[in-house]
């Protein structure tokens, strides 16, 4: 058989047919969009405390990381949060791959934005077979540690906020466990110690507690205020150098006040009181995932012009009134494709980069443009 | 041992058989029956979801505790045109697809809008309502026939709304549109009524909602925007899927679509679907 295709090759029409089919691939294909980082640039905005937290773990293209990042620096905001899945980034114990996050990374920086990372995800290695990417067993917490400290070490300089666990007090962040915030405070004491090995000057975000009210013994969830409680209990006090809060306005303006019974934008001041009593009044929060949806039909949705309303308003608290909060990253700037739910109705701008009238509107805000400006 | 003896001689010959079997198999699996429709027919229901939010399609009458609405009017209608009685079950708005996909019900007629890049996961019927962004102008504007109409017009929108980007949009297209924004669409309307604005741009819904109640405006077809809302079965339901459609048109032909929009928005619109 080998002989007849060596036979066929010597023949000089087939070299020419293949020589043609090679220059007419080279001519037809589509040219490769050539992605430059762009000179350096800064955030331009009257105030400094405003961020969004980004969805680029999922982005294939380069140029879409850069389109967006840029976007959310023309918008005015100087932070940003982006999830960096452990499982997507060690494949294989101790073997790391950083080449989509360096691309996130060198852009984000690059347009003059502080990067807080979300780390989380555990890799099929680390957990059992059948379970869900937030499982991991205490047994496994030294080789988050591992990784925390890969990455760490690997964005020294780089990035200085790390968030460790999304949500740890709902079942379905935990691997669909009961929730226990004595088992999230000795992952975040591993995470902590060996962040700090690697760059004494990081800065390890805890909790990014989901607000809920789950009564006790709810087998889906525990209160974010009971969480925080048990946390400290726990000894997570000196674990961690700043608290990480998702604020979700649902229906109510960002100025209703805070109630252990309700769900609204002020309820980090409830987990902020809980910080002060025991002791921690001197560490900061920020505010990793929140603000107001404007889908027609979610229940728990407000109107376009009221989600504008409150975001900004939201933005302005955060500078005016929350001495201790360092930055609001609401949820979510952009995803790379539509959900078809109403999480589309959390976006400042859609899938194919058009911005939303409160992108446009924020953007005025940080521009100082909104100022002195009302509603008819 | 002449069955091996045979079998070391002849095995090339079985060769294509794996191939052959795989192909039926596969043949078998994409073009065998779905057996819903006459499930349905022997049951003599068609179990129907709905999200009873969203008023004037679907909503729970408080005094009596019904379900009402434009949706649950019309599919009573689909089931009295198929010879059907209709068993409705409430789910979530964001559950409605997985309801259909998970054959919880037979289809899902929620005022959902038609979805492209959901036509590999469900198969969608002829459209019922266009609930797409249209034109509003007031009553006896002779002058504004289109969005082209509104250079150097004053447009009145909700606040953030996609009526906001859609104006936006034409005031980068045309140069001259001045974008006056109200906290709420029915604010944004009024200011048309009243003389405030010369155009609004809203969703069909508020917009109708409105006419019907107000008066003193009128819409101008077609949308700019078109969101057609449509009914949802499971994609392997083909022919569950044409009597659907088959009743749809029949309701589109005799006027009775257009009888649910007087009796829900208090105005017969000319182009009710796209």
């Amino acid at each position: 058989m080998f002989t007849g295709i060596s036979k066929r090759l010597k023949k000089p029409l087939l070299w020419r047919g293949l020589i043609l089919l090679i220059i007419l691939w080279v001519v037809t294909r589509p040219a490769p969009i050539i992605v430059t980082l762009g000179p350096p640039q800064k955030v331009v905005t009257i105030n400094p405390k405003i961020g969004v937290h980004t969805r680029l773990t999922d982005e294939v293209e380069e140029w879409k990381i850069k389109r967006t990042l840029q976007m959310v620096r023309e918008m005015g905001a100087p932070w940003i949060v982006e999830y960096f899945p452990w499982g997507y980034y060690e494949p294989k114990k101790g073997v790391y791959n950083w080449a989509h996050p360096d691309i996130v990374v060198k852009h984000a920086l690059n347009q003059g934005l502080t990067v807080i990372a979300r780390l989380g995800f555990v890799p099929k290695w680390a957990r059992p077979k059948d379970s869900i990417v937030s499982y991991l067993d205490p047994e496994h917490y030294d080789d988050f540690g591992d990784f925390v400290y890969a990455f760490v070490e690997h964005y020294r300089g780089k990035i200085r906020y790390i968030i460790i666990w999304n949500e740890p007090n709902i079942a379905l962040e935990w691997g669909y466990r009961p929730v226990d915030p004595e088992a999230y405070t000795e992952l975040l004491k591993v995470a902590y110690r060996r962040a700090k090995e690697a760059d004494p000057e990081v800065q390890v975000l805890a909790g990014a507690l989901a607000p809920t009210l789950a009564p006790p013994g709810d087998p889906w969830g525990m209160n974010d205020l009971d969480f925080l409680r048990g946390m400290y209990r726990a000894g997570a006090k000196d674990y961690f150098d700043i608290l990480a809060v998702h604020s979700y306005g649902w229906t109510f303006p960002p100025d209703d006040p805070p109630a252990p019974d309700k769900v609204n934008f002020r309820r980090v001041e409830l987990l902020r009181r809980i910080m002060e009593e025991n002791g921690d009044a001197q560490k900061p929060i920020i505010i990793t995932e929140g603000g107001w949806n404007d889908h027609p039909r979610w229940s728990k949705a407000v109107r376009p012009a009221q989600r504008v309303e409150y975001t900004i308003r939201a933005y302005e608290i955060a500078l005016k009134e929350w001495e201790w909060c360092q930055a609001v990253c609401l949820w979510a700037f952009r995803y790379p494709w539509a959900t078809h739910t109403y999480q589309d109705y959390f976006t400042f701008v859609a899938v194919d980069f058009t911005p939303k009238p409160i992108y446009f509107e924020v953007q005025r805000y940080a521009r100082g443009e909104l100022a002195q400006e009302k509603l008819p | 041992m002449p069955a091996v003896s045979w079998l070391r001689k002849n095995y090339l010959k079985l060769l294509p058989l794996p191939l052959v079997l795989l192909g039926l198999t596969v043949f078998l699996l994409l073009f065998r029956k779905d057996s819903t429709w006459e499930e349905i027919l022997k049951r003599g229901s068609i179990a129907v979801c709905l999200d009873p939010s969203y008023p004037p399609f679907e909503y729970t009458d408080e005094a009596t505790g019904e379900l009402r609405g434009f949706d649950v009017e019309m599919a009573k209608a689909i089931g009295d045109y198929l010879g059907l009685k209709v068993e409705i079950l409430t789910v979530g708005f964001d559950g409605l697809y997985d309801a259909v996909k998970g054959r919880k019900c037979d289809v899902a007629i929620s005022a959902l809008p038609y979805d492209p890049l959901l036509t590999q996961d469900v198969a969608f019927s002829i459209s019922y309502f266009e609930a797409g962004l249209m034109l509003v102008v007031k009553e006896g504007e002779e002058n504004i026939h289109s969005p082209d109409d509104l250079k150097g017009k004053k447009v009145a929108v909700e606040w953030g709304s996609t009526g906001d980007v859609e104006a936006r949009r034409l005031k980068i297209k045309l140069g001259e549109l001045e974008i006056k924004p109200y906290p709420t669409v029915e604010e944004a309307l009024r200011a048309v009524k009243e003389g405030q604005a010369d155009a609004c741009l809203a969703d069909a819904v508020s917009a109708y909602s409105y006419w019907g109640r107000e008066g003193g405006v009128k819409v101008i077809a077609p949308a700019l925007i078109s969101t057609p809302y449509v009914a949802v079965v499971n994609i392997k339901n083909k022919a569950l899927l044409g009597k659907i459609n088959e009743a749809l048109f029949h309701l589109r032909k005799t006027g009775y679509l257009h009888s649910l929009a007087e009796k829900y928005f208090g105005v017969r619109p000319a182009n009710l679907w796209p």
